[in-house]
């Protein structure tokens, strides 16, 4: 899941947006897996407005506002 | 606004630049701007998109910088930005030249008022050039990806050509994960290639009667009367998106070609009527469903475009190659480029989503593209000269047809249907004298 998580950043922040637009799907995929497994369900009410708003920079095109949300407001949470 | 920054860079630029001054003075304003202050680090929010991340700029620019390689005497930058990427490019002693590209004189100039950018403008290493002067990719390069977000309707070209490097990457991951499943489909289809004919006997065959090449875009449909009008005398050449509706609306090609290796094309090519197409040649590539093979009626006409398993399979089995870079439309038209066609009209190559829709009405293959909502899309200018969503495969088709077309000047391209995108090298049916 960080491997994805980081890829997605790295791809954002260079523009790479098909590669970027894969990889968070992977992330999500990877996350959603990990929630249903009971992990981070005490950090859900923190996580899902903050995906909320990453998905709709991504769908706006806002890609360096959705790499910085996702590595210093998701990242920490999931390394936790 | 801090005057005293404005001012600096205002006067390098008029001294340096006094052109590029002018047009970033006369741009348009963008609707929407917002200096974002309350920030980790300021930065710049136009029309939605911020300029550059908002925590660790330099951190960024740094990892933009890494797509020129060390040792670069040459680099470009595609994006004005706030000036940290340019900056981190030029503390390498490598460097002899920056290149930055301006793809909106209005953003470059609201980040002109804002911030402090005298330092690398003046250095002598930089030159600065704006999008609409530019239409190639210059290597090696890095992009600040707010600014081409943020291009203007004049850098188009530039923008779309550098989303295609940018992509290049995942584009091949993407292959190469299809790769042993299409060398098995090509070992499986030997048996075909080798009773079937060659493409290349086709070539030179038309003498230079005009063709027709009709893709599967959605303002495809508009053209069949046309189509029904001038039947007699032009060459049609079908992709197999095409085959059905054409059919349904009476008209029978010439020849139809098919690339794709999805099995969704066998379903198509049952539905056609095979008793009108016995005397029509599928052109082919050797990776196609061996049922949609199975299916045709008529004569099967072996293709290979230039990828390495086919350069490899020529030199056991002889087949002409057809250029392509990912869509059966490049093929349609190089085929009836080799076959000779003196014009070429393009029916439904519409690269783009015209009122939300991937493919005519009829196509088996057509989309659902609210699959695509819910990520930002890039778009071309259609023949009104508005923006029309798209896909970013699908603007890299555009692209490089526009290339193809800048090396065949001894035939002349006809775009039909102005709500699809335009092509650069392609008149437009209405502009023609003699349409």
């Amino acid at each position: 899941m960080l491997e994805s998580l980081e890829q997605t950043i790295t791809q954002f922040r260079l523009g790479m947006e098909a590669g970027a637009n894969h990889s968070m799907i992977s992330f999500i995929d990877s996350f959603l897996a990990a929630f249903k497994s009971g992990k981070f369900s005490a950090e859900v009410q923190e996580v899902q407005p903050l995906l909320q708003e990453i998905l709709s920079a991504q769908e706006r095109g806002d890609y360096l506002f959705a790499a910085d949300l996702l590595e210093y407001q998701i990242a920490p949470i999931i390394r936790r | 606004m801090d005057n005293t920054v404005f001012q600096t860079n205002q006067t390098i630029l008029k001294e340096r630049w006094p052109k590029i001054w002018q047009e970033m003075t006369s741009a348009p304003v963008p609707e929407e701007v917002q200096l974002a202050i309350d920030l980790p680090e300021a930065t710049l929010i136009i029309n939605g998109i911020h300029i550059t991340g908002c925590c660790n700029q330099m951190g960024e620019a740094k990892l933009q910088s890494e797509l020129v390689p060390e040792e670069s005497r040459t680099a470009t930058v595609y994006g004005f930005g706030l000036g940290d990427l340019q900056r981190v490019l030029l503390e390498r002693e490598t460097i002899e030249e920056l290149t930055v590209v301006i793809m909106n004189p209005g953003v470059a100039y609201q980040s002109l008022l804002h911030f402090v950018h005298a330092d690398w403008l003046g250095d002598k290493r930089v030159e600065l050039i704006v999008g609409h002067e530019t239409e190639t990719v210059q290597f090696p390069f890095a992009a600040a990806p707010g600014c081409l977000k943020l291009a203007d309707d004049r850098a188009a070209t530039i923008k779309d050509q550098v989303y295609l490097e940018l992509a290049r990457p995942f584009q091949k991951e993407q292959f190469e994960k299809r790769s042993d499943e299409l060398d098995k489909r090509l070992e499986e289809n030997l048996s075909y290639i080798k009773q079937d004919g060659d493409v290349a006997h086709l070539f030179g065959t038309l003498h230079g009667r005009p063709a027709v090449v009709v893709a599967g875009g959605p303002t495809a449909l508009q053209q069949f009367e046309w189509l029904h009008q001038c039947r007699q005398d032009v060459y049609v050449v079908a992709t197999s998106t095409a085959l059905i509706p054409l059919q349904q609306a009476g008209i029978n090609p010439d020849a139809v070609i098919i690339i794709d290796p999805r099995p969704r094309n066998t379903l198509a090519f049952e539905k056609a009527d095979q008793t009108e197409l016995k005397d029509v040649p599928l052109v082919y590539l050797p990776t196609v469903s061996s049922q949609v093979l199975d299916i045709w009626k008529g004569p099967r006409v072996a293709a290979y475009i230039h990828l390495e398993r086919f350069v490899r399979q020529a030199k056991q089995i002889d087949r002409g190659f057809l250029f392509c870079s990912g869509t059966v439309t490049h093929a349609a038209v190089d085929l009836a480029v080799r076959m000779g066609a003196n014009r070429i009209y393009l029916v439904g190559a519409d690269f783009c989503f015209p009122d939300s829709k991937s493919h005519m009405d009829g196509a088996m293959q057509k989309i659902d593209v609210n699959e695509f909502q819910g990520f930002a899309h890039p778009w071309v200018l259609n023949g009104y000269g508005q923006r029309v969503w798209s896909r970013t495969n699908l603007v890299g088709y555009l692209r490089d047809l526009e290339l193809y077309i800048s090396h065949n000047e001894r035939v002349q391209f006809v775009n039909l249907g102005k709500d699809g995108a335009q092509i650069a090298g392609a008149d437009w049916m209405e502009d023609l004298e003699d349409a």
